[in-house]
């Protein structure tokens, strides 16, 4: 639904975006992460039409946004950074022109927009001007007016900004029940939300981009798959020793020591699973497994380690 | 468009900004025939004239944050990424104004119907007038509608509107000096060599080129009473310039690499 290819932006000397390229499948929510500066702003107002690239090539629902701008505009809901709201109008007064410049049937405007309030939860407000709306209030209002005309693709630049917890998992909510149903793409600082939300994830930085794969992958990935964590209920002292006999296992970390319980970090060669021989050890010394895992990586450890190693941002940092 | 017309025009009532303007033609207009009234003599042109000289102020006031409050409050986002052409939402927007500056005629037209019913005659020149306040006071909207694409802050706009139409009304004073300092400038330093006559033509046809922009001077036929095209033509063609340019610099924005 949305090709990005080779996109590249200027602003004077700074590149802000550098030769990215990405895809977002029908159905798909891709989250689109990144530390404040890193492009993700820019790169979602280039795919809107709202800035041009210097060069690279953007096709949304199969129009290319340069040639056919009204044709791939049609096809997208877009919420940016700061809601484009009229304070001076009320709630639906405010839909309704939405409705009218997205082309929606005059006789079904009214229901229409209503359907998308009580989508977001705003049909308590709206009569009220906007100008008097809370800040969660005036964000859902902006998620409103990106669902108006029922767009087949949705972009949300940090959708959950300013909202409460209870605000927050219900925009979750939402959006989980569009999945299928619209192609998502959105950009958050919420990292269990990705968690919670995406189907696959782009992390950029510095204008690039330096990972890109689901979620459980991505954690799989950087983690390496040779990881595990393995416990054992003895006092052992030899515990280190015999699974550093093992073969096939590089390395042994003690992770934890308490109470007769010991945690160790065992890192194995590629091609092997030591799983079953750390088994095997353990009948043969007695010793009784309580624990043996996988240390998967939360989205804030993914995070952290993909935009720490990229090499641009040690450069900077030193 | 419709949309955008709507929007922009319902906004001036939703601002005191439509009912300050309406409310200075109202009371300088009042004013005027009440005056009148009270002598016995109603004369709908100083009026007119009157009004006239008051658009520096009155314009800006219309024009100023139709397009400099989108791009402060990041409503620009919806004309960008809307399946709407640009030059629509521009035509859109100076025709709300034209519609809050037509409400002003309407005043007039109201003065002089009241004039009339009363006693007083309505002239060819009153409907010249009339015709060239309306045509100026357009132009003066395409003006003031590029000053408000220029910038985001409503007071620049304003004032930047306010500059140029406060001097539009003095070009001819303006182009009368010009060329008496180009005569004196080239005759003084004898620049290329040309007899005093040849400098003089050179200062002529510099001030023909100012006064070529004063939008007053096109309608003076109409304030003989006397209608014809060109004035017409001429600042449908000027509308269209200015309305142009505010297209482009709005869609320079998105190509700018600052």
């Amino acid at each position: 639904m949305i090709e990005v290819s080779k996109l590249v932006k200027y602003y004077g000397e700074k590149k802000a975006v550098n030769s990215i390229s990405f895809h977002v499948n029908q159905g798909e929510i891709l989250g689109f992460l990144g530390p404040n500066g890193a492009g993700k702003s820019t790169v979602m107002n280039i795919l809107t039409g709202y800035l041009s690239a210097t060069s690279g090539r953007v096709s949304v629902g199969g129009y290319d946004i340069l040639e056919k701008p009204l044709d791939a505009k049609k096809c997208i809901g877009y919420l940016p950074e700061l809601p484009p709201l009229f304070l001076d109008m009320t709630v639906s007064e405010y839909l309704d022109f939405i409705c009218r410049i997205k082309g929606v049937e005059p006789k079904s405007r009214k229901k229409h927009a209503a359907n998308v309030m009580s989508m977001v939860n705003i049909l308590n407000v709206n009569n009220r001007m906007i100008k008097n709306l809370s800040k969660g209030y005036r964000q859902r209002v902006g998620i409103a007016q990106a669902l108006i005309g029922d767009p087949p693709i949705i972009i949300l630049d940090e959708p959950t900004i300013g909202l409460d917890p209870r605000q927050i998992i219900e925009i979750r909510t939402l959006i989980n029940s569009l999945r299928g149903k619209r192609t998502i793409l959105i950009s958050t600082h919420i990292l269990t939300e990705v968690q919670a939300m995406c189907d696959r994830v782009v992390i950029i930085n510095n204008g690039k981009i330096v990972a890109e794969d689901t979620p459980v992958n991505l954690s799989k990935r950087l983690n390496g798959p040779h990881k595990i964590v393995v416990g054992f209920q003895s006092d052992n002292p030899d515990i280190y020793s015999f699974l550093q006999n093992i073969p096939g296992i590089n390395s042994v970390f003690p992770v934890r020591n308490v109470e007769q319980e010991q945690y160790f970090e065992v890192v194995a060669d590629e091609q092997s699973d030591p799983r079953v021989a750390i088994f095997e050890m353990a009948c043969q010394f007695a010793l009784p497994i309580i624990e043996c895992r996988s240390p998967e990586l939360s989205m804030e450890d993914i995070y952290l380690k993909v935009v720490d190693s990229d090499p641009v941002k040690g450069r900077q940092s030193k | 468009m419709i949309a955008y017309f709507r929007r922009d025009f319902i906004s001036y009532f939703k601002t005191p900004i439509g009912y300050i303007v309406l409310g200075i033609v109202a009371l300088i207009g009042g004013f005027y025939l009440a005056n009148g009234i009270g002598y016995g003599y109603v004369n709908i042109i100083e009026e007119i004239y009157f009004i006239q000289n008051t658009l520096f102020l009155v314009i800006p006031l219309i024009t100023m944050r139709l397009l400099s409050e989108e791009k402060k409050n990041g409503t620009d986002v919806l004309m960008h990424v809307s399946p709407i052409s640009l030059n629509r939402v521009v035509i859109a927007k100076y025709f709300s104004a034209l519609a809050l500056f037509s409400i002003i005629c309407c005043i007039i037209v109201f003065h002089a119907v009241v004039a009339y019913s009363i006693g007083a005659t309505i002239t060819a020149d009153t409907f010249g007038f009339f015709v060239s306040f309306f045509f100026i006071g357009s132009v003066y909207l395409s003006i003031g509608i590029l000053a408000s694409a220029l910038t985001e802050n409503q007071i620049i706009s304003a004032i930047s509107c306010l500059t140029v139409i406060f001097f539009s009304q003095f070009i001819p004073v303006l182009a009368g000096q010009i060329k008496s300092f180009t005569f004196s400038f080239m005759s003084s330093f004898n620049i290329f060599g040309l007899s005093s006559a040849n400098t003089y033509k050179i200062a002529s046809r510099l001030e023909k080129i100012i006064l070529w922009f004063d939008p007053y001077s096109k309608f003076d036929s109409y304030y003989a009473g006397i209608v014809t095209l060109s004035p017409i033509i001429f600042s449908i063609s000027i509308i269209f310039v200015f309305l142009f340019i505010t297209y482009r610099v709005i869609e320079k924005r998105r190509w700018s690499q600052k």
